[in-house]
């Protein structure tokens, strides 16, 4: 079974997460509310795919997402930054921090879901989900 | 008035309880409308939860900000009696804009009064023009106690918005159900 780690400071953004991912997938779902606790959760529950918002407390998402990339075990996890902030110089950050999707908030459920199961199920996961997002608009790296 | 708006204490939460569940369950049973089931189960939760702990307010902020992409809001208490409005809460808003928008006193309270939701950009009306030259996106009515009324004022939306979708506006009908209500028991403790 699939796992997935939401990571937000916000009750309203992780329970829409969860209840997204609890009704219409098999995926396991974890939880962490701050950027520490995200990178500690992340090594511990070794999750197939994380999103990831960028303005919490402790320490923020772009923080997080370049933390998680200096572990070998974290290396290749697709990392999907969620947040409301879409400004180019924001989401040009999140790539230079390494994460391989970023979206903005609010999040469109079905968007969401079509994403993270391309993450999930391709061999060639990075591609393809980076095609998929392209056509929903999502703004990815190659 | 709807029966959230007429509802108190123990029955309001067992009707936040009853549409919970309800929006739960046609969020499994409907992936058509999964992002609207999904949203409005998650304001009644939210809210259900945040009544219980007091913190109605910050959970308006939150549903705003996470599920309709705005930042900018404020919760207006308007006296029936006096007409004076006070400022519940008020986020990202400057003390200039809070002023130019109680300046708009007597227009706000008509607005309240018709009891229904109203998006701004919708309409072309003198009063919604007012509205719109305050950067007001949407007004949802709530209702607060038999002495005065009160309103969620939503203003400009995130950048990647364009503006409210259906799913926006159930989400905005929902809060102008059960918003009142919630902060009316919280003021009430």
């Amino acid at each position: 079974m699939s796992k997935v780690l939401l990571v937000d400071d916000s009750n309203t953004a992780l329970l829409m997460g969860e209840t997204v991912f609890k009704q219409h997938t098999s995926c396991d779902v974890v939880t962490a509310r701050d950027g520490q606790e995200a990178v500690q959760k992340a090594l511990a529950e070794k999750p197939d795919v994380i999103l990831l918002d960028v303005v919490m407390p402790k320490m923020d998402g772009f923080e997080a997402c370049q933390e998680m990339r200096k572990h070998d075990s974290l290396k290749n996890v697709p990392i999907i930054m969620v947040t409301s902030r879409g400004e180019p110089a924001n989401v040009a950050n999140g790539y230079r921090c390494g994460c391989n999707a970023y979206l903005t908030k609010p999040i469109n459920a079905k968007e969401l879901l079509e994403i993270v199961g391309v993450f999930l199920s391709s061999d060639d996961k990075a591609h393809k989900a980076t095609r998929v997002a392209k056509r929903k608009g999502a703004s990815t790296v190659e | 008035m709807n029966k959230a708006a007429q509802a108190t204490g123990h029955s309001l939460l067992a009707l936040m309880e009853a549409d919970s569940a309800r929006f739960r369950q046609q969020a499994a049973e409907c992936p058509a409308d999964l992002g609207l089931w999904t949203k409005l189960y998650t304001v009644s939760q939210i809210m259900l939860s945040a009544m219980q702990q007091s913190r109605v307010s910050s959970a308006l902020e939150e549903i705003c900000s996470n599920l309709l992409g705005c930042e900018q809001l404020a919760i207006i208490d308007i006296s029936r009696r006096t007409g004076r409005i006070q400022f519940l809460k008020s986020q990202q808003l400057s003390s200039e804009k809070l002023m130019a928008v109680a300046e708009q006193g007597p227009v706000l309270e008509s607005q309240i009064q018709r009891g229904t939701l109203q998006v701004i950009s919708d309409k072309r009306d003198e009063e919604s023009g007012k509205f719109s030259q305050l950067g007001i996106t949407a007004l949802v009515p709530l209702w607060l106690d038999d002495e005065s009324s009160g309103c969620l004022l939503l203003f400009s939306l995130l950048p990647q918005r364009s503006g409210y979708d259906i799913e926006d506006r159930e989400v905005l009908r929902l809060l102008a159900t059960h918003a009142g209500p919630c902060l009316r028991s919280e003021k009430r403790g």
